[in-house]
């Protein structure tokens, strides 16, 4: 029987950039303590896991945003207060 | 390194939350943000006869069957399908119209749809359209009827209301949905919209406010809550009203609660949670409430085989899930439309918690958001099969406050009499809903 020769061979699969679905007006209700996680609104389309960092736009005070948890923080003793032209950057990790 | 970046967007801190009506072209938006396509004449209302449409200015509500018949405060959403549009509404207006000359001129003690219903335990008395509508267009008499309501509702809970105990109700030991949420739900919704007025016309009612806090009071501290599974479970009595027992048992663990009513109480809650005049403590109880009962619908609203809501639903002793239309085989019947009834509530608990599960999960696995149970629920066909429907699923069936059903004496807006009161937040900002923890 004759043998059939196989060919070794490497496939390499584009790596995607992250998307995101859009991110809404996040508004703290005053006095309350609370956070919000933005993890769910950057996907990858190769499934790598995501950093997510934040532009240099000063939040409200009483507001900060937690990289390591990928979450806005409102310590619920901030005053009423807003402000716009936050941007989001979600990372692969990979070229 | 391969990135990509969201949308500029705001974060701010408020004292009190704020809600709009989204209009239509949030709807649009938001078909558009899902990739569905529609047919633009399905916007636009399809009035059943040229009789009852927007040519004929005296649009009449006589004799209504208040207790048999309606399911949403008719007032309340006409006239939000009216604002919700800058061309094309005259006939909404003019319902609206219908019914606010109704309540105000013929819904009096001694009238028949009066006293029927009262002897339901007031469980069809809506209040808050008619507010808004006195509100919307400077209506004295609107405005002064709504109040007679709200102090009827106040006067029948002082003497007892649901606990028929001659006294008014005790928090934490009175079951308040003993019958059915719907009933205290509207009754609450009506004290909230009628204490907020008169707060804000500088003229507070105090009944309208004590009634607005002592039922508050009664829901969040209500026995028949189910702090584990995160619902309010109906009685044993009422189960067997809904025709549950046999086959279920209360005594075996078996609870039951109707969708649509709890897409009543959403509404109520979020009215509550809304105001600026209730109290930050009650908003705070408010909201978790609320966003118990949405995960509880997020994991256990759908029948996972057949992927819809019921008109009754709930919990075996065994902790197990049922829905009354797949509880005993065959399963030859589908219950469709209730599935909009818990989509506002999911939109809820998206923005209430910033949890994106609830908005737009990939449904499966028991995790069924509201973007999903609006396609399964506005989508389906009220028939013997769980497989025809009424468009794809990239494709709008229709806008959801422009169907109507005439199939009783008079005409209501189709899907369990008004679709747009229990789907109406997950239009806000064109699909996006701002975000409130």
């Amino acid at each position: 029987m004759a043998q059939t020769p196989s060919v070794a061979f490497t496939v390499t699969v584009a790596n995607f950039p992250p998307t995101w679905q859009t991110v809404p007006t996040i508004a703290f209700a005053q006095g309350v303590a609370s956070s919000v996680s933005v993890a769910a609104y950057a996907t990858d389309t190769n499934g790598d896991p995501l950093a997510i960092t934040k532009n240099a736009a000063a939040l409200p005070p009483g507001v900060t945003y937690d990289a390591a948890n990928k979450r806005f923080v409102y310590d619920g003793v901030g005053a009423v207060g807003g402000t716009s032209g936050h941007v989001l950057t979600a990372d692969d990790g990979r070229p | 390194m391969a990135t990509g970046t969201s949308n500029p967007f705001n974060v701010g801190i408020s004292n009190t939350p704020t809600f709009s009506m989204p209009s239509v072209q949030d709807e649009r938006a938001t078909y558009t943000l899902w990739g569905w396509t529609w047919n633009e004449a399905t916007a636009n209302p399809v009035y059943d006869s040229a009789a009852r449409g927007p040519s004929n200015p005296n649009y009449i509500i006589a004799n209504p069957d208040i207790h048999g018949d309606t399911e949403c405060d008719d007032v309340w959403a006409y006239l939000q399908a009216y604002l919700r549009r800058t061309s094309g509404r005259e006939g909404y207006r003019l319902r609206a119209k219908g019914w606010r000359d109704y309540y105000v001129n013929n819904f009096n003690p001694g009238a028949p749809e009066y006293n029927n219903d009262a002897s339901f335990l007031y469980d069809h008395f809506y209040g808050w359209g008619l507010q808004q509508y006195a509100t919307q267009f400077s209506d004295a008499a609107a405005g002064a009827k709504a109040l007679t309501i709200s102090t009827a509702l106040h006067d029948w809970w002082a003497a007892g209301g649901r606990s028929q105990s001659g006294n008014w109700p005790v928090a934490g030991v009175f079951d308040i949905a003993h019958y059915g949420h719907r009933g205290p739900s509207r009754n609450l919704h009506t004290a909230v919209a009628i204490a907020d007025a008169t707060i804000a016309s500088g003229t507070p009612d105090a009944k309208a406010i004590e009634l607005r806090d002592r039922l508050i009071d009664l829901w969040l501290q209500s026995p028949d809550w189910d702090d584990v599974h995160g619902m309010y479970w109906v009685s044993q009595e009422q189960m067997v009203g809904y025709g549950l027992i046999p086959p279920l048992s209360y005594a075996a663990g078996d609870r039951a609660v109707s969708s649509f009513h709890i897409g009543q109480l959403a509404e109520a809650f979020f009215a509550a949670w809304l105001s600026p005049t209730v109290t930050a403590g009650r908003k705070t109880a408010i909201r978790s409430k609320i966003v118990a009962m949405a995960n509880y619908m997020l994991h256990n609203g759908l029948d996972p085989t057949y992927r819809y809501c019921a008109s009754e639903l709930g919990i075996r002793g065994s902790g197990a899930p049922w829905w009354v239309y797949s509880l005993t085989a065959p399963v030859t019947f589908w219950d469709g439309v209730y599935t909009t009834s818990i989509v506002n509530l999911l939109v809820m608990g998206y923005k209430l918690t910033g949890d994106r599960n609830f908005l737009d999960a990939t449904p499966g696995n028991n995790l069924y958001p509201a973007k999903y149970c609006f396609n399964r629920g506005t989508k389906s066909i009220y028939s013997f099969t769980d497989t025809t429907r009424e468009a794809p699923d990239n494709v709008a069936g229709h806008f959801v406050d422009t169907q109507f059903d005439s199939s009783t004496e008079d005409v209501y807006l189709a899907h369990n009499k008004s679709e747009l009161q229990y789907t109406y937040l997950i239009f806000e900002n064109g699909g996006s809903p701002t975000v409130f923890p």
